[in-house]
């Protein structure tokens, strides 16, 4: 009975996957009680131990240590961005006669309607890419493009959950939270999962996007504030100092395990105690981390920030940098929200020129630093929305696209990734995926390789099944984008 | 190669394992399985497989081969090559040979290039499916455009009460229908909470506030005395009288309506008085408005036979929203219009989500993707607030007298014949204008004195600025002037004086009987409604055909009638939101109140009975509880006559919610989300009820209700926000900042930050539930934050008024005060020795004296107080 749980990790075996393993008995319990004052049952306990100072091992190594994903929320334009389709001038103002029906969830939308944005062929490699990006087709034989992706949905929240969690509906933890719950900390005195919203406003659904799920709340994504100081209150109160913060917490943590005690195991009562020793330590180092006015002024200039287009998301990419330095496993940046996102029904090209301006220079500046700094090939970026657009128009006086997922593109750069190359394709209007299709799980599969993990065996235990974030479909790891 | 055999091993035996559990579970309250697999679940396995494999070419858009498989009738049916399914005969069904590839060569479904083939397990759950006889449920179809059926679109029904095994748990019939679920799982209720849990367990529920002390003592000390009585009831009754039961509720409210007082965007300018909406709500709460008569009143306030300047007030609603004042604004007429339909979907979708758990919003550019709602369905709801103007200048947004439409007919008749007699009242003064000029006794300026007296067409451009510069000066000299009888007396006789006394006397009562509060609402400003085109694609640009004011035609149909009667304008206004709201609030109407009961439910529970409490269409969750919940829609309607206290007193009188929220690890393994509530759920408190309880506990709390907003402290660090970071926000003021939560000033672009890292929720759109994350951040504001650190001083002094025998004394009444209960020993030794070491190293490092040290040591003990978990989460 308890062998097949002898497991790939026995020791991130959580309490209740013992019980139900075990036959749901309480007689187990003190044992259970022990495994975890030995640091084991970790995650759910809250000793010190789980709370990050354990490394965990990955599966194989690891391409890349940390990640960056840069979120652009709403869904982008492929045929505008990555997916050149001269096709389109040819069939401009035609219909679309093909088995699916264009636009979200098959209702007829519009035209084909043409990229207003010329194509180019970048770098040795000639991966094409719209003048939306122009710094960005700097470091073209670094991109690995996706064409093929497709995605569940054509909604946004499902759509922004499923490219977060692998699933339409909430509950599943983030991919932050799965890279969290394999990896471990690289620092144990900064959260190891960074989330920065668009300063207009989040993503649809809001913290679902960075849940922990049914995994301890522990696992979670930090919130940074999105204008101002990223995180406030990193001072002792006058005349307590770090010494005496640690006496409180010492009592704090007393009280609280008592509490806990007398309560069974709680998640959030465990988490709650864990987030007081990451602050505790975040105080030592986090305000120097977040300290963009530390940087030079070449380099601030670098990322933009003395432009106010580039200064929110430049401010963000330095940001992100510095906390890469220090150890944070996963950053992920939001690149519009709230009322202003690039989900461009409207006025596609007005809209896409105006985001692309305000991440371009600061994606191109964070490349450009990681490089010069010697953590390129251990960072992962990614960068997408929860979909693409279609290859027609909505309006008729100004092209507005709608919503796509049958086929859009992404791309992955740095640790692991052979760059300069796109893989995948769409049809000849850039609608539909139909060459090496690529799901959100096989990308999530993807990440996880090259994060040194193998999808089919990072589970957690949850309603009586092993859940993976690939989820329970045969998934496979796209080779070809592996150095 | 060995290992990926191994884990695959591992993971087929995995697979058969939990399929082998999970048929345990089912077994519970189903018949045997038919096999010793386990019974195939055509909804849970089979119809998932169809969909990612199958759907794409055989389902709603498309159809290859004539062959569809996503509906039942079509799929068993078959297509150009014939049945595909053959119940109980897998081998003849080319639906096994297709996906197995068995068939005639690259006949293997899906194609090769449009999909991965299924696995073999996968197509060995589809065989033994067809073999124990293709089940396939009914009402487990995807349903889409033309398809009316929706669960919540039937009209509510009220079941029989579920019989029971274990009767004696039963107090009202709540416990039945949800001891009923337990019982068919398996599962027991936790056991009722302690007296102390549940006393403050209601109070922090209903009130957003701990218990006081005294409150803990009386409420204890009478089940000690009386112990077959549980007083429970009364306590319930007293919490639910209480103001503070409306402060804490409307809150839920105020997050649903989208309530703020700016309106977001990059100018984010000030809603003026918005907060007499959100003390509407606080009263109404309190008076127990009937939520029919609540709905009414915020859909249509103005438009009530009985309106008065409260219901006016209250439509409010429409107005709370984020609004673009650049665009709104703008000079450029496209701009203007696009905002316009912003706005106007801002408040298509907040009501339909509101009152009905519909997500309107979704048809504005096309039909609903999911459920049965037109674009037409969305611009006859448009049509509805077409109407409805915003008064401004520009940006700036005005207020407007919270008048009933008649009324005001006759305010602007009266304000018509103030102007007239103020005309009259000018011409009888002008000797006694004349004579101040000339005499000298004016104290205006000379050259202001001299361009007064040059004839109003011979003045020149500077005589004009400064007449207009010191008009009213002047005309507050005359007034002043008319009251010294020897000067009126000189200049003016006494007829002329008595019909200027008259006139004055006319103006005060015409000003007294038309005296109307002012209000932040819109109006509307004619009877006769623009016209609203179905917009193609959502595109002002492209209109298409008109539309008359309706509701969702689904719903119409499904209630068995045509739409309601929308009535014809009267002689102010188009009668259009009286006559939906009079559709949303008619008691057969089957979302109104299904929707609000869950979310009564929710805020009680921490999770609705429908978990998706705005969405009640096909993307929405199913009911845990689908009895329960028409249970209470329906006695909601008529037996509690629609009163909300009713049913918060049945809810909370219930055994299921005196349940204790102890962990029960086999309960928890069965159903960890508790979905069918086999303890109360555990949850943090939201940041109102945090702070307030802070605020409380510390002996600061404000008790004053109502009123514009304060202010509380925002470190200089996080105020760089908006359009004019310096001026944003103002001054900080203790007395006022000590009041509730609620009666926070909402700037939509500067969220108080003590509000925003604990959760606060999203103000730019219908927040039907708080996020309850646990992070870093919100340690560190509790920790080192100003608000908490200030409380923390207070609640050291006020220990030491209150408990002037000393630590010991302090540390007892401080863990009452913050947590209900006393210290256990070992608790109270723990702080006595923290508070020993504290004041101790003061006195040494510091050089405090030993009172002072005593004092700041208490101060520090009182942080961790405030930092608990247990003053966080409330058994």
């Amino acid at each position: 009975m308890t062998e097949f749980v002898a497991n790939r990790t026995p020791c991130r075996l959580m309490r209740r996957e013992c019980l139900w393993q075990w036959g749901s008995g309480f007689a187990t319990l003190p044992l259970i009680e022990l495994l975890a004052a030995d640091g084991c049952l970790a995650a759910e306990t809250g000793s010190k131990a789980a709370a990050g100072n354990r490394s965990y091992a990955p599966h194989f190594p690891a391409r890349a240590k940390q990640v960056v994903f840069f979120f652009l929320n709403g869904g982008p334009s492929q045929v505008d961005t990555f997916d050149h389709k001269p096709a389109l001038k040819k069939y401009a103002g035609k219909d679309y006669h093909r088995k699916l029906q264009i636009g979200s969830n098959g209702r007829p939308v519009g035209k084909l309607a043409p990229s207003p944005f010329p194509f180019r062929k970048h770098g040795q490699s000639g991966l094409e890419i719209s003048s939306l990006f122009p710094q960005v087709s700097r470091f073209a034989d670094d991109l690995c493009v996706i064409r093929s992706m497709y995605a569940d949905t054509p909604t946004h929240s499902p759509g922004i959950l499923q490219m977060n969690s692998g699933s339409v509906v909430t509950g599943r933890p983030s991919l932050g939270a799965w890279l969290s719950y394999g990896l471990g900390a690289l620092n144990d005195n900064l959260p190891r999962y960074v989330v920065m919203t668009d300063h207009r406003g989040g993503p649809r659904g809001g913290a679902a996007a960075w849940t922990s799920g049914f995994m301890p709340a522990a696992h979670q994504g930090t919130l940074f504030r999105s204008q101002g100081a990223p995180i406030l209150n990193l001072e002792t109160p006058a005349g307590v100092g770090l010494p005496g913060q640690r006496r409180a917490l010492d009592v704090l943590r007393q009280l609280n395990s008592r509490h806990l005690q007398q309560r069974g195991s709680e998640s959030e009562l465990t988490a709650r105690m864990q987030s007081y020793e990451l602050a505790y330590r975040m105080q030592t180092g986090a305000a120097e981390a977040v300290d963009v006015e530390a940087e030079s002024q070449q380099t601030k200039d670098l990322y933009g920030l003395s432009q106010k287009q580039t200064s929110y998301f430049g401010r963000q990419c330095l940001l992100t940098r510095r906390l890469l330095e220090r150890g944070v496993r996963y950053v992920q940046l939001y690149s519009g929200g709230g009322p202003d996102s690039w989900d461009a029904h409207e006025d596609c090209p007005d809209n896409h020129l105006r985001h692309a301006t305000e991440i371009d220079q600061p994606i191109a500046a964070l490349i450009d630093d990681l490089k010069q700094r010697g953590m390129w090939d251990e960072t992962l970026l990614i960068w997408g929305g929860e979909f693409g657009r279609t290859p027609t128009s909505e309006g008729v006086d100004k092209p507005g696209r709608d919503h796509n997922h049958y086929g859009f593109s992404m791309w992955l750069a740095g640790g692991g990734v052979r760059g300069g190359q796109a893989i995948g394709a769409t049809d000849e209007v850039g609608f539909k995926a139909v060459e090496n299709r690529v799901h959100v799980s096989d990308l999530h599969a993807t990440i996880l390789h090259l994060m040194g993990l193998d999808h089919e065996l990072l589970t957690y235990f949850h309603e009586g099944l092993e859940q993976r974030l690939s989820g329970v479909q045969p998934r496979r790891v796209l080779r070809e984008v592996l150095a | 190669m060995l290992v990926a055999a191994r884990s695959t091993l591992r993971r087929l035996l995995l697979t058969s394992l939990c399929a082998g559990w999970a048929a345990c579970l089912v077994a519970a309250d189903r018949p045997k399985p038919v096999d010793a697999r386990g019974k195939v679940d055509f909804v849970r396995h089979i119809q998932p497989l169809l969909r990612r494999h199958c759907y794409q070419c055989h389902g709603h858009d498309v159809q290859e081969g004539s062959l569809r498989l996503d509906l039942k009738q079509r799929a068993m049916a078959g297509g150009d090559h014939g049945q595909v399914i053959v119940p109980g005969r897998s081998g003849q069904s080319l639906l096994v040979t297709l996906i197995s590839g068995t068939g005639p060569a690259a006949r293997r479904m899906p194609p090769v290039d449009e999909g991965n083939p299924l696995s073999p397990a996968q197509i060995a759950l589809v065989r033994d499916w067809i073999d124990a006889g293709a089940q396939w449920p009914a009402g487990v179809d995807p349903v889409r455009q033309g398809n009316d059926s929706l669960w919540s679109f039937a009209p509510v029904r009220r079941p029989p009460v579920p019989q029971v095994q274990d009767r004696g748990w039963l107090r009202n019939p709540i416990d039945a229908f949800v001891l009923a679920r337990l019982e068919s799982a398996g599962l027991k209720p936790a056991p009722a909470a302690d007296h102390l849990s549940l006393i403050r367990r209601a109070t922090f529920d209903l009130h957003g506030l701990p218990p006081t002390v005294e409150d803990l003592d009386r409420f204890l000390a009478e089940r000690a005395q009386r112990p077959s009585r549980s007083g429970y009831e009364e306590l319930v009754d007293r919490l639910l009288a209480s103001p503070h039961y409306g402060e804490r509720w409307a809150r839920h409210w105020l997050d649903l309506v989208r309530y703020a007082d700016s309106n977001g965007y990059e100018v984010d300018g000030e809603k003026p008085l918005a907060w007499k909406y959100r003390d509407y709500v606080i009263r109404a709460l309190n008076r127990d408005v009937t939520y029919d008569r609540f709905v009414m009143e915020q859909l249509a306030g103005d438009e009530l036979p009985d309106a008065d300047p409260e219901t006016v007030i209250a439509t409010g609603f429409y107005r709370v929203g984020p609004w673009d004042a650049e665009r709104g604004a703008s000079v450029q007429p496209s701009e203007m219009v696009a905002e316009m339909f912003n706005e106007l979907d801002d408040m298509v979708s907040t009501t339909s989500q509101v009152f009905l758990g519909l997500t309107m919003g979704c048809a504005r550019c096309h039909d609903h993707k999911f459920d049965p709602l037109s674009s037409k369905d969305y611009y006859s709801f448009v049509a509805i607030f077409r109407p409805l103007t915003r008064q401004r200048n520009g940006r700036a947004e005005l207020t407007r007298p919270a008048v009933p439409p008649p009324a005001l007919k006759e305010k602007n008749a009266a304000d018509q014949r103030i102007g007239q007699l103020q005309g009259q009242l000018r011409s009888l003064t002008e000797p006694l204008r004349t004579g101040l000029l000339n005499s000298g006794r004016s104290k205006l300026p000379a050259d202001a004195i001299a361009a007064l007296k040059v004839p109003a067409d011979k003045r020149s451009d500077n005589q004009r600025q400064l007449v207009k510069r010191y008009a009213s000066s002047f005309d507050k000299e005359v007034t002043a002037a008319l009251k010294q009888p020897q000067l009126a007396e000189k200049y003016l006789s006494a007829t002329v004086r008595k019909q200027i006394a008259d006139g004055q006397s006319e103006i005060g009562q015409l000003r007294g009987r038309f005296d109307f509060p002012a209000g932040y609402f819109f109006y509307e400003p004619s009877p006769q409604s623009p016209v609203t085109h179905l917009l193609k694609r959502g595109n002002p640009n492209q209109p298409g055909a008109v539309v008359e004011p309706a509701v969702p035609a689904a719903i119409a149909r499904q209630l068995g009638r045509s739409q309601p009667e929308f009535e014809t304008a009267d002689a102010f206004t188009s009668r259009r939101r009286i006559s939906l709201a009079r559709w949303i609030t008619a008691p057969d109407n089957p979302l109104t109140a299904r929707v609000f009961v869950n979310r009564v439910w929710q805020y009680h529970f921490g999770s609705g009975l429908v978990r998706t409490p705005s969405d009640y269409g096909r993307r929405g969750q199913q009911p845990t509880h689908p009895e329960l919940l028409d249970w209470l829609a329906d006695w909601f309607v008529h037996d509690a006559g629609q009163s909300i206290k009713k049913l918060h007193r049945l809810i909370m009188t219930s055994n299921t919610y005196r349940m204790s929220k102890r962990m029960h690890h086999e309960s928890a393994a069965k159903d960890p989300d508790n979905r069918l509530l086999w303890r109360f759920p555990y949850r943090r408190l939201e940041v109102e009820a945090i702070r307030d309880a802070m605020l409380a506990v510390s002996g600061q709390l404000q008790p004053t209700l109502y009123g514009p907003g304060m202010y509380p402290h925002i470190p200089e660090n996080a105020r760089r926000s908006g359009y004019n970071p310096q001026s944003v926000w103002k001054a900080f003021d203790e007395r006022s900042a000590s009041r509730r939560t609620i009666y926070a000033y909402v700037k939509r672009t500067l969220i108080v930050p003590f509000l925003d890292t604990l959760d606060f929720c999203d103000t730019t759109r219908s927040a039907d539930r708080r996020d309850s994350t646990v992070v870093a951040p919100q340690a560190l504001e509790l920790l080192n934050g100003e608000f908490v650190n200030r409380q923390a001083r207070h609640f050291a002094e006020r220990l030491r008024r209150q408990a002037a025998r000393g630590i010991d004394q302090q540390i007892l009444l401080g863990y009452r005060l913050a947590v209900g209960r006393p210290p256990t020993d070992t608790e109270q030794a723990t702080l006595r020795s923290y508070w020993d070491v504290e004041r101790g190293g003061l006195m040494q490092t510091r050089k405090m004296a030993e009172d002072q040290a005593g004092l700041e040591a208490t101060v520090r003990l009182c942080r961790i107080l405030l930092n608990l978990n247990e003053f966080v989460y409330v058994d």
